[in-house]
């Protein structure tokens, strides 16, 4: 294995770049990534939730699941789930964001998605993020699909679909490995993770080969 | 409420029309139909699954939720629902007939597959285990039953009657009505 690239991006912000077929990324951190994959060809061709829960037939990603795009190519593999003894990833919400927070607040719903009552709300969440890190490659936010949220784990009532955040998050980093099955532009927010204890946190990049 | 519009789709056929802030689109039906709104004036501002879900903290679309756009913005109000007690309506799935839909939406705005978004899928009936594992569960009810939906912008909806066999109970017309 040789190392392509590798950094720590910064807590409450974005990352993207261009990884070729066949290469591995690592993600290591202990809080949630929102994380989406374009066809690097062509981006129209992008990470969908959908698709990817009716290939693998979960709601739930798991190792050696794929990740798909809406029209149904397939874009990673999930190699390594360092996750996998605590809980599960979640593919049931986009991405937290100024206007999420904000309508949150307005309705009185802060305590329902963020766990707090009495915060003061940021003025940017994984959906700037990802949108100021796909920037230059000129993909708008309206063409960002709903991410797939690492390390984000979800109470989901069996009786009546109800879904609650939780607070479970890894004591120690663990890593999130994913290889691409094409040339791929790859992007993730450190989410700023308001639900945690913690709060947002860095994450390690890796790319290797 | 007065009826503005009507139409019966037999099996495998689309409709799109306009509906207007206030309206209602009343769907009567017992088989799948996958569904998307858009604003009328704005395409880029349409209807997302999981803003959907975050919105009502709830996978499964039903009365009194609301539909929201990609930009967190409300769409409609889901006002009433036949289907309830019978079986679950379905917001993780792609669509079942892709093809019909992007030909269905031709008629107003040219889409391609990779640019569509994820549809609602009404009488869609999934069994979802504890452990995540997602089946379908062809459930419907004996009679076509309404389901109605009330617009709180302008918009432009789509929807087909799409009754793949592994998915849906059997095939029926559906009526769309705008109330």
């Amino acid at each position: 294995m040789s190392i392509i690239r590798q950094e720590l991006v910064n807590r409450n912000s974005g990352w993207a770049a261009e990884m070729p077929g066949g290469q591995t990324l690592a993600l290591s951190t202990r809080t949630i990534i929102d994380f989406v994959a374009f066809d690097a060809g062509n981006p129209s061709h992008a990470l969908d939730q959908a698709m990817t829960k009716e290939n693998n037939l979960s709601k739930y990603l798991r190792e050696a699941n794929g990740l798909y795009s809406r029209s149904d190519q397939l874009l990673m593999t999930f190699v390594a789930d360092g996750f996998r003894a605590l809980r599960t990833h979640d593919l049931q919400f986009g991405m937290c964001g100024r206007t999420r927070h904000k309508r949150a607040a307005e309705e009185g719903r802060l305590n329902e998605y963020l766990q707090k009552h009495n915060m003061t709300l940021p003025n940017h969440g994984c959906a700037e993020h990802l949108t100021w890190g796909l920037e230059d490659w000129g993909i708008r936010c309206e063409n960002i699909h709903s991410a797939i949220n690492f390390l984000q784990n979800m109470e989901i009532s069996q009786d009546d679909g109800g879904m609650r955040r939780t607070q479970v998050r890894p004591s120690a980093p663990v890593d999130i490995v994913l290889g691409a099955e094409k040339d791929l532009l790859v992007a993730f927010s450190a989410c700023p993770d308001m639900a945690s204890k913690t709060g947002g946190l860095g994450v390690g990049v890796l790319i290797s080969d | 409420m007065t009826t503005k519009n009507q139409a019966t789709l037999r099996p495998h056929e689309g409709w799109t029309g306009e509906v207007k802030t206030g309206q209602v689109i009343r769907i009567t039906a017992k088989s799948m139909i996958d569904f998307n709104c858009f604003d009328k004036d704005n395409f880029t501002e349409y209807f997302d699954t999981a803003r959907t879900r975050i919105y009502n903290l709830n996978m499964y679309p039903t009365v009194n939720h609301r539909l929201f756009s990609k930009q967190n913005n409300p769409m409609m109000k889901f006002i009433k629902d036949g289907f309830s007690g019978i079986g679950l309506h379905d917001l993780q799935s792609s669509h079942g007939c892709p093809d019909l839909m992007l030909k269905t939406l031709g008629t107003v705005k040219k889409m391609t597959f990779a640019d569509l978004p994820d549809p609602m899928g009404l009488f869609r009936n999934l069994k979802i285990s504890p452990s995540g594992q997602i089946k379908p569960s062809p459930k419907g009810p004996l009679e076509p039953v309404d389901i109605e939906l009330e617009a709180e912008i302008d918009l432009v909806c789509a929807l087909t009657n799409c009754p793949a066999a592994e998915l849906s109970a059997s095939g029926a017309d559906c009526i769309v009505t705008i109330l």
